[in-house]
Parts: structure tokens; sequence; C-alpha cells
């Protein structure tokens, strides 16, 4: 875990959920995330074991990741899950096509709960070192998230890692860039509310 | 892998003990840690006898013995270590292997590993008859007892039982006499007749199920009304029932990762005892969202007693410490589909809403779900549960509640939601490896597993203690409600309470504010809200109440409803208005920080027009702190009521300061329009996209209001809301008891 920086009080939190089916390698991208050095030191029931101190442009922030791997099944709680997030990060397995074909589920329901025809989410192809395995091309990848109109990252959590990091900074950077970010300052466009 | 750092960890986790850590020690197919411990020169009893004579000799009664933990090895040398250098059995690494083995061996591989040990230590004692092979055997008996007691499944292959054969072959031959002969076979008989259980019961259950399905589906209102016949307490109990029974029978090594997270994967292990648990609590969550969405054509208040209901149930739920189908109906009430049905929620009672607060805020994700896991900490092997409230209605019911349950000496099991471990366990499985470089078993990360497994074993005792008789009538209604796909009810929801481009994007927004963190600050606003526009339930359920008669006097108040409408005759509306108060200055100042940001954003996306008439509010918009209102004063637009056409285009300006009261701001309007009468005949309401709202008359306005729209208000006299109240048909008689 990273040190936690001077102006930590000041970052801001940015709450990233892990989406996807079981067995897609959530964990293995969260663990990656998180456990980079210590894995001795792993225990998965502390406080702070999903949340990082990190610089990302410039600017510090606090990413709050939350994986639900293993509850996959508790079908009915993922809106509540999905409700918590300010960025998605969609995954599948390349060398699973069912969860390939999950992705564009997970995003309707999203943007469902979100009551949004957008929102900020990326889509990362994972385990692509199997390369084997594989199943869904990075075309196949590529179309799916042109149609969705959301980022297309591959990944793989084995050693050595690929695109990890940038996978869970690539939400926060299209958090940053949405419209109306969640920022102090006031954005630009869309309604505002004028207080005399 | 950072040796250092692991080893710094070890000797401050035995330094306690008196360990030291002193090496590592590999030899052909282990990696061992070796410790030495202070232990006792003389045995125990020797020990306590000289003390009594002679204490001088104490500095002599210790002694330094070598202790070798075992991190990594081949099967083999694991199964070497369970029984320690001075030929005892292990006995806290016995459990550790017997509870994980299964991810790196079979039962029949590790009892073959078992039986050469012994057979090995058998040829051994014959050229060398030594004390430590001696009590290496018998350790290894033990072992073998241990084993057919704690994890007589491993052993139940029908219908060959391989395993138990083979063992009892084994006894016969090298271990004649040791009472494992006569274990096996009474395992073995054991197990025949399970078996013969196990398939008429099976042939029943697959009838039950027939029965279930083949169930016509009963007509939508009628569903709904029969949830509020039963009550609250029934409905948990036999829930409670349920988990208990199918908690009770989850096999805590299928949740370790090496199955659970490899479920899918060629059918390798699919868990069925999980399987069952995880069934159950959808079932619960998705006949919660039916309930409620089958109330098509059921007024706005009925569908609201629905969820009413839910959540006191709910907290029949917490008492029993129950919090499986407790997570369920959260989830349930919390899914997209009831979550957004605003009107609805606008009508709960105060009582209920913060009860529904509270009790999702048990649930809350925030810091790896730090609440619900210190909770169930506290309470796993407590009597029974540690009830707190905000409200000061609820936290007094609370304390009669424990009184009761201390005099009449009332023990509670426990039932925990299994998501948790089941994540816990999956994290675990992926962040360390099953193998070390060298290819060995890492027995490091067994040890990291049973630390989870342990409390699950423990919390599974704490389910045994529950003392409920199941109800087969109960389980009929529950299984013959309706449920529906997510976008089925999805779309239910939307003919309730139709969507509408301005009301969605609020609702998004809002959605997102309401984080459990900022909850409690956000309910001051909501409470505000659903009280204004409240009706008042009356009891609908005879029945239980009658039912509940010969208890304590409290657990009347209990069921639905009840309790909340009485509240409010009795203590009227003074108490409450000061609670909300209170809540709103308890908020911290970190979240009112990070509120901010958010607030914004809605202010952003609210402007719009009415879009409804009835008297609702978008009661999740949190009150003030908006980073481009941080004076502690607004400007506010009021109109007054004289046309009903146009009266909302003129108003005047007023200036209203964070402590302005209620009356003192009607007073100022009076004054600004000139009007007549006392400012106890007005009521002062701002207008949202989706309604109005009522500010209550002893509320501070500043606070009371919706800041996430404009701030414009409507005065009415008390007359002209009563009568659009009545005619919007919601609720009763809210306004009278407004004027005190």
């Amino acid at each position: 875990m990273s040190s936690k920086p001077v102006n930590a009080e000041n970052a801001h939190t940015y709450k990233l959920v892990v989406v996807g089916d079981g067995g897609v390698g959530k964990s293995a991208l969260t663990i990656q995330f998180f456990q980079k050095l210590f894995v001795q030191d792993y225990d998965p029931t502390i406080e702070d074991s999903y949340i990082q101190y990190t610089e990302i442009d410039g600017e510090w922030c606090i990413l709050d990741v939350l994986d639900t791997a293993g509850q996959e099944e508790f079908s009915a709680m993922r809106e509540q899950y999905m409700r918590k997030g300010d960025g998605f990060l969609l995954v599948y397995s390349v060398t699973d096509r069912q969860s390939f074909e999950n992705i564009s589920n997970f995003h309707t329901q999203i943007l469902r709960v979100k009551d949004r025809d957008n929102f900020p989410m990326i889509m990362a192809a994972n385990k692509v070192d199997l390369i084997h395995q594989r199943v869904v091309t990075e075309e196949q990848g590529l179309h799916l998230a042109a149609s969705l109109r959301i980022p297309y990252i591959e990944t793989s959590a084995k050693d050595p890692p690929l695109n990890v990091d940038l996978a869970f900074h690539e939400v926060v950077h299209v958090i940053r860039r949405q419209p109306s970010p969640k920022k102090k300052k006031k954005a630009s466009s869309g309604w505002r509310c004028t207080v005399l | 892998m950072e040796p250092d750092r692991q080893e710094q960890q070890q000797v401050v986790q035995f330094q306690d003990d008196a360990n030291r850590f002193w090496r590592e020690e590999r030899e052909e197919g282990a990696v061992y840690h070796a410790y030495l411990k202070k232990v006792t020169y003389l045995s125990q009893a020797r020990l306590e006898d000289e003390n009594e004579r002679n204490s001088e000799f104490s500095h002599l009664m210790w002694e330094t013995h070598k202790v070798r933990v075992i991190r990594a090895g081949t099967l083999a040398k694991l199964v070497e270590s369970l029984t320690n250098i001075q030929g005892e059995m292990d006995s806290s690494y016995v459990n550790i292997f017997l509870a994980t083995y299964r991810t790196f061996a079979t039962s029949r591989q590790v009892l073959d590993a078992l039986m050469e040990r012994y057979r090995f230590l058998r040829s051994q004692t014959k050229v060398d008859k030594t004390e430590l092979c001696e009590n290496m055997l018998r350790s290894l008996k033990s072992v073998l007892f241990v084993w057919l007691d704690s994890y007589p499944e491993d052993f139940h292959m029908a219908p060959d039982y391989t395993c138990l054969h083979e063992l009892q072959k084994f006894a016969k031959d090298t271990a004649p006499g040791s009472g494992i002969e006569a274990k096996v076979k009474e395992k073995l008989e054991a197990f025949r007749q399970e078996d013969a259980e196990m398939t008429a019961r099976q042939l029943e259950l697959s009838f039950s199920l027939t029965d279930g399905s083949g169930h016509p589906p009963d007509t939508d209102s009628s569903k709904s009304l029969a949830l509020l016949d039963i009550s609250c307490r029934k409905i948990a109990e036999q829930l409670t029932f349920k988990d208990a029974d199918l908690f009770r029978k989850v096999i805590p090594h299928h949740c370790l990762g090496a199955y659970w997270s490899r479920r899918d994967k060629e059918g390798q292990c699919d868990a069925p005892s999980i399987q069952a648990t995880i069934q159950q609590f959808n079932n619960v969550s998705r006949r919660v969202i039916a309930t409620i969405l089958k109330t098509r054509e059921l007024k706005t208040a009925q569908r609201a007693k629905v969820i009413q209901k839910w959540i006191m149930i709910a907290q029949d739920l917490r008492e029993l410490k129950n919090f499986s189908s407790l997570k369920a109906i959260i989830t349930g009430l919390q899914s997209h589909p009831v979550y957004r049905l605003k009107k609805t929620w606008a009508v709960l009672s105060k009582d209920a809403m913060v009860l529904f607060e509270e009790l999702s805020e048990i649930f809350s994700v925030e810091n790896n779900q730090i609440n619900s896991r210190e909770l169930l900490m506290k309470e796993a092997t407590a009597k029974f549960p540690d009830l707190d409230s905000q409200s000061k209605s609820l936290k007094r019911k609370n304390l009669q509640k424990r009184r009761s349950w201390i005099d009449n000496g009332i023990v509670q099991g426990t039932v925990p939601y299994l998501g948790t471990f089941l994540t816990d366990l999956t994290m675990i499985d992926t962040a360390y490896p099953d193998c070390t470089e060298e290819g060995l078993i890492n027995f490091e990360k067994r040890r990291k597993e049973f630390e989870v497994l342990a409390q699950l074993r423990l919390l599974q005792s704490a389910a045994s203690i529950y003392n409920i008789a199941e109800d087969s009538s109960f389980w009929r209604w529950f299984n013959s409600i309706t449920t529906y796909a997510d976008l089925e009810s999805h779309e239910l929801s939307c003919s309730l309470e139709p969507q509408s481009e301005s009301l969605a994007k609020i609702k998004k927004k809002s959605a997102s504010i309401n984080g459990p963190h900022l909850k409690r600050r956000v309910s001051a606003a909501k409470l505000y809200a659903c009280f204004a526009c409240r009706s008042r339930f009356s009891e609908p359920n005879m029945s239980s109440s009658s039912l509940e008669d010969n208890r304590a006097p409290y657990d009347q108040q209990d069921c639905l409803g009840t309790k909340p409408a009485r509240l409010d005759n009795k203590l009227g509306l003074f108490s409450c208005g000061l609670e909300e108060r209170h809540s709103i200055e308890s908020i911290p100042p970190t979240i009112a920080a990070t509120i901010g940001p958010l607030v914004s954003q809605v202010s952003q996306l609210s402007h719009s027009s009415s879009t409804s008439s009835v008297i609702s509010s978008d009661s999740d918009s949190p009150s003030s702190h908006t980073p481009f209102k941080s004076s502690d004063s607004y400007v506010i637009k009021v109109s007054i009521e004289s046309n009903k056409n146009d009266a909302a285009h003129v108003y005047k300006s007023i200036m209203l300061l964070n402590s302005d009261h209620t009356h003192t701001v009607i007073e100022k309007i009076i004054e600004k329009y000139a009007l007549e009468g006392q400012a106890d005949k007005y009521c002062l309401l701002q207008i949202l996209p989706d309604g109005e709202l009522l500010i209550p008359d002893r509320a501070n306005v500043f606070y009371a209001l919706n800041n996430s729209v404009d701030l414009t208000f409507i005065l009415r006299t008390r007359q002209e809301y009563e009568a659009i109240k009545q005619k919007r048909k919601i609720g009763r008689t809210r306004p009278k008891k407004l004027t005190l």
C-alpha cells in the first residue's frame, strides 16, 4: 500500500466497482493492483485492504475499489453494488465467450441503475496471457467496446502483469473526463440551478 | 517473496507465547520455520506438586524446546508434521490440515499417506523400539479418529465406501484392537442408514418441489394482502429457521477459493450447500421486490405498507441475529425497481425510515464492510443482539427488549451473510500461490484460509442455538409468490411510477448521493419529507397481535406499523422535530465535505418544471453545504396561492437565515405580502419538480428545504392545503397534527 501523502485530506475519493462473471479473474486484477509487493501481509478482512492513495495525472486521489468476487450468484445484490460506483471496470475473460457476452448485460444494468445513457466505465479483456485458450479476439472486444461507447483495454494479472494499473487509472480518467465531473467546481454544461 | 518480512511477522506473532523465531530449516521436500519455545521443565502434575513444596527451584522449571512449523512441503512431509518433534499430535496443525487438505490432495491420497507413515514408523519400532516412535504411532491413530469424527463425509463414498474399507483392512492388519476398526464399522453402518434416508428424503423433496411449482399463481393483490396478514415475527422466524438450517449445512471447505472460485470450471465442484444458501438469499430478495411491485391496483399508501412491513420484518431478523435474510431484505428494498419508487417511499413513517437507514447501514460496503464485520464479530456468540438506534423511540424500544431478553433468559443464535466469507476466501486464494517456487504445497496459504474457516465453523455452531419449528403453511405461501426477472421488475416499477426525463435525472443523482456514509446525513431531509406527506398506518395485523398477546407488551408494538403510528399520537411532533435537528447537527464535517461535490451535480441537473401534482418530495436531497451556497443564508422565492393557475409566476424574495424557523419565515412572508391572520394559519411548502414539500411547523427551514432544486416556495392556508391533500387522497389527517 502506498503511503498516505500529506495532502490526502484534499484528495478526491473515487469508488470503482469491478464487475464481471465469476472466474474471469476480477479478484486477480484487484489483488494485483493492491498487493504488488507484500503478498505475505495480505488480509482480506481489514478496513483498508482495497483503498489506495495514488497520484493520477499529477492529482492525488483515493481509489476505493469494490470487488465482490465470489458473490456473483447473489444476483439480487448486483444493483445495490452498482449504485455505489463512480466508475466501473467491466471484466471478461478472453478464454470465456459467455463472460464476454455478458458484458453488455452488465452495461445495461449499470445504466438502468444510474438512470443515464452513459456512465464512466471501461471494458477489460482479461487473461490475455492465455494466448492458446483465447476465444474472444481483440477485434471482437474492440467492436463491442465501440458499440457500447466505452474504452477497451487488454489485461493480465499474471507475472508480468499487463495494464492492471492502467485499467484502474483509466476508469479515473473517464470519470474525470465526464461532462459534470465529481469535482468541486460547477460543470460548464448541463442544467444549472441559479440561486440568487 | 520477502523472507525477512515474513520472519519479523512471525516473531511478533509468537513472542507473546514465549516463542522465538530461530531459523528457517529446509530439508528434502519441506521448508520449516523453527522456533524456540519456553516450556515447563517438569510435567504439569509434578510441577504443581513441587510448586507447593519448594518454590526456590522455580528457575529450574523451564527449558527451551524447539518447535518446527511447516511452511511448505510435499504431501508426505505435511502428513509427517501431524505429529510434532516429541511425537505428540499437533492438534492445531491437525485442525488446519484436515480443514484444508482437499485443496491439494484427495481423501484417498491423504489416507494412503497416513497409512504409509504408520507402516513406516511401525517397521521402525521393530528395529529400534523407542518412546518417540510409540508416541508417533499413537498420535497417528488419534489423527485418524479426529478425522473420522470431524469429517465423516470424507469417507462417505457411496456405494463402495472404498476409503472406509481400506481403513478397516489397515486397522485389522496393523493396529488391531486400536478401536479404529470399531469406529470404521460404526461409520459404515451410519452411512448406509443415512443413504437410505437420503433417498427417501430426495423423493419427498422432488415431490414437494413439483408441488410448489405446480401451485397456481395467486392474483396479484391477494399476495400482498397475505404478506400483511402474517406477523412480522412469524416471517422472520421462519426465514431464520431456513437460513440457520442451510447455513449449518454449508460445508466450510467448499467455501475455499480452490472450490468456490473454480466452481464453473468443468464441473469441478458445484458446492450445492453454498448454492442452496445463495438461492434462499435470492429467493427472499426477489419476493421482497415482487410483493412490492405487484400492487399495481393499490394506492401508494398501501404499497408503502408493504415496504414498511418488510422493514419491520428486517428489524425482527436483526433481533434474531439473522444477517442473511436481513441483508436479503435490505437488498430487495434497495434494488433499483423498488428504490426508485420515490412517491411510495415518501409516504413511509419516520420510524420506518430511520430503521431502514440504520439497517442498511449495517451492510455498508464502506471500508471493506467494516460495519458488518465488526457487528458479526461482536454478536456471533453473544446471547442476543446489541441494538442501537439514532431514534429515541427506537432506542427506548430496544432497551425494553434487551431487558426482557435478560429477564427471560433468551438466547439467540446467529446466521451470518455468507457472501463476505466467499469473497474473503476468493481473495486469499488469489493472493497466495498454491505452490512455492520449489513446487512444494504452500501450507502458509492454508493457514490463512483456516482463519476464515474457523470463524465459519464457530458461526455454524452459533446457528444451532435457534429453537424454531418449521411452519409448512408459511413456506407454501412463500413459494407461491411469483417473482420477476430484473427487466420485468424494472418495467413493472416504471408502470407504478413512470419515469420522466427530469425525474430520471434527479433520481440518478440522488442514487449516487445516497451512499452509505451519506445516509445518516441525507436522512434528515428525507425524514422531513416523509414526515410531511406520510399517512398514518393503522394496524391491519390483527391475527398477529392476538398471537403475541401473551408476550411482553413491547412485542405488540413490534409488528407492522403499530409503533410508528402510535408514537405519533402520543409524542406528537415535538420530539420528532428535535431528533431530526439533532441528526443534522451530528453530521461529521468529513461527510459534509464529501457530499458537497455531489450536491452540485444534483442542482445542475434538476432544474425542471413540475411534472406531478402529487405531494411528494425529492427526499434524497441533502440539505445544505452546497459549495456555492456556503453562506448561512438563502434567498428564497415565495408565491402565495391566490390564483391557482398562475400563482407560481408571481413571487417575492425572502431572505432566509440559517436560524429561521418555520413560523419566523411565514411571518416574514405575511409581512411582505401584507396578508392577514396569524402565522399558524398558514403552511409553507417548497415546490419541487415532482410535487411539494411541506416544511414542518417546528423545522429550521434553512435545513429542512431541499436545496438541490430551485428555492421556490408557496404559502398556503391550512384550509387550502387540507383541501388539496384531500383531493389527492394522500393519507388522512396530517396537517391537523402538525398544528400543535
